[in-house]
């Protein structure tokens, strides 16, 4: 560090490849991991979702029956965990893709055969009880029912609640940036490059301190991405979120908590990596001290 | 020789500071930014999706419902015609309900929920509190349990509303019937205050798509505590 002008030089493009830093990698942790269909399709089996969807069904489907004079078991026969956990994944697959662009619509047509033919043997079984006429109005009430129940398990396999942010106008917002977050991660990531080439080119004269400067930027940047992330992980912080729902509560403060380990995997990456960069930085001035000396007892 | 010693020893005294020096000046521009940025927006939906209130704990997880005594008759001599609301929380059990003419006397929970529904009426958190001018306090319970006599009110009946901070009584003007996609009776009038009971219209079998009820007006409302703003005693 012999010459100010290096030194204020350094200090301001190290200064600048922090924040270059943090934005490459929380730009690259969205693109790869929370953009990424598979982190959410790990979270239906690692909250188990279908568990979840199927219990929360069957309370509603019991809830119902009150008003609806049909026996819960007539749709909790036909709706297993092994049936609900494709819708589940179908739907969030689609609105990822949705997001992405990659797909036209939000809607998903499962098979829903097996709760339908369960229903309409209810009805038509109640209907021959009772000596009701199977005419019209009794079709239009089992279509009504049937409808009814395949918008409920449909609304309770949307873990992640596309719908309603659908029909909040959120994702219609969201969808012209989601393209831009990969771009965003590669342009980030060459300029964090470029950023450290420059510190080595400004530290030319002095072998190593390259090293140093890119090592300092990364240990700080790691450090600014790690103490929060760290305080949300154990401070639970994200159980506050507000929708309560069983299986929406599980996947929402799933995919989250994913999130965060992820930020944290990257910034224990980024200490690493600056760990190397010092010690390289120690082992070059190391070997110029011992030439020195070398020099110095010849003189 | 003594002068190089220095120069090395000041170099790694630098090489010690630097790092720290970069964190003082890291930390002063986020502050900076964070004071200076309009991040309100961000800090608001931030705190609408995660509401510091409802941080539960991984035995509670889920919806903390809250049952309370609520009086039919206030112990204090005075009240007003204008006072201060108490707002309530989701799952908080904030009100009673009584229909004289048909029977009815039920509590009333803040919040919609399949739990709730269980427990007794549901106030839509998307409407008024009662006793909010102008609004439309919305309300709707089973019509298999606690409003299953909800269809036999009349034009012209009295419905109160007890809460902790008033009295509310209303006088029905109509009686309803719409579709469950029909949100007119639900809407958020601009002048005026209403109440609006509602239930499923009873069938057979299978998910009633219709609804009936009752739309009311508020007749007298006596607050227990005088707002801040407002004066005058009743």
């Amino acid at each position: 560090m012999k010459k100010a002008s290096t030194y204020i030089t350094s200090v301001i493009f190290s200064l600048l490849l922090i924040f270059l830093m943090v934005g490459a990698a929380l730009a690259g942790v969205m693109r790869y991991c929370a953009l990424d269909t598979n982190t959410a399709l790990f979270i239906v089996d690692s909250q188990n979702l279908a568990e979840r969807v199927h219990i929360a069904l069957e309370n509603d489907f019991k809830q119902q029956a009150s008003t609806t004079g049909i026996p819960a078991d007539v749709y909790a026969s036909a709706i297993s965990e092994d049936a609900l956990k494709p819708i589940i994944q179908d739907i969030i697959t689609n609105g990822f893709a949705y997001l992405r662009g990659d797909s036209a619509s939000l809607g998903v047509t499962p098979d829903f055969s097996e709760p339908e033919a369960s229903i309409r043997e209810f009805f038509i079984s109640y209907a021959e009880e009772q000596n009701i006429n199977q005419n019209e109005t009794f079709e239009e009430a089992i279509r009504s029912t049937t409808d009814a129940a395949e918008s409920n398990i449909i609304a309770a396999c949307d873990v992640f609640r596309f719908g309603s942010l659908h029909d909040a106008g959120v994702i219609k917002k969201a969808k012209p940036y989601v393209p831009w977050v990969g771009i965003a991660a590669l342009v980030l990531i060459a300029v964090v490059i470029l950023f450290m080439a420059l510190l080595f080119l400004i530290n030319v004269h002095e072998r190593g301190n390259g090293f140093y400067w890119c090592g300092t930027s990364a240990l700080i940047a790691s450090a600014l991405l790690l103490i929060p992330s760290v305080w949300l992980h154990q401070t639970r912080w994200f159980d506050r979120f507000s929708v309560k729902t069983d299986q929406t509560f599980a996947a929402i403060t799933g995919f989250l908590y994913t999130n965060t380990k992820a930020v944290i995997l990257t910034a224990i990456g980024g200490i690493a990596a600056a760990a190397v960069m010092y010690l390289i930085f120690g082992w070059i001035r190391l070997r110029k001290h011992k030439r020195e000396i070398v020099r110095n007892a010849k003189h | 020789m003594a002068e190089q010693t220095q120069n090395k020893r000041g170099e790694r005294v630098i090489l010690i500071l630097t790092p720290l020096f970069l964190l003082l000046l890291t930390a002063g521009i986020l502050i900076l930014f964070y004071v200076l940025a309009p991040i309100h927006r961000l800090q608001n939906y931030l705190n609408i999706a995660f509401m510091d209130n409802l941080k539960t704990t991984a035995q509670t997880d889920g919806l903390n419902i809250i049952e309370q005594e609520i009086s039919k008759d206030n112990a204090a001599d005075e009240t007003f015609e204008e006072g201060e609301i108490k707002y309530p929380t989701f799952g908080e059990q904030y009100a009673m309900l009584e229909i004289e003419s048909v029977g009815i006397y039920v509590g009333v929970y803040y919040g919609v929920n399949a739990e709730l529904l269980e427990r007794g009426a549901c106030h839509s958190t998307q409407s008024a509190v009662i006793g909010e001018n102008p609004g439309n306090t919305v309300i709707d319970a089973h019509v298999t349990t606690y409003f299953a006599e909800l269809k036999n009110v009349q034009v012209g009946d009295q419905i109160t509303l007890y809460t902790n901070y008033g009295k509310f009584i209303y006088e029905v003007t109509e009686q309803i019937e719409f579709d469950k996609t029909d949100k007119r009776y639900l809407a958020v009038p601009k002048d005026a205050e209403y109440l609006t009971l509602y239930t499923c219209k009873p069938q057979v079998l299978g998910s009633p798509d219709q609804r009936i009820g009752v739309r009311c007006v508020p007749v007298e409302k006596h607050f227990y505590t005088q707002s801040s703003q407002e004066g005058g005693a009743q």
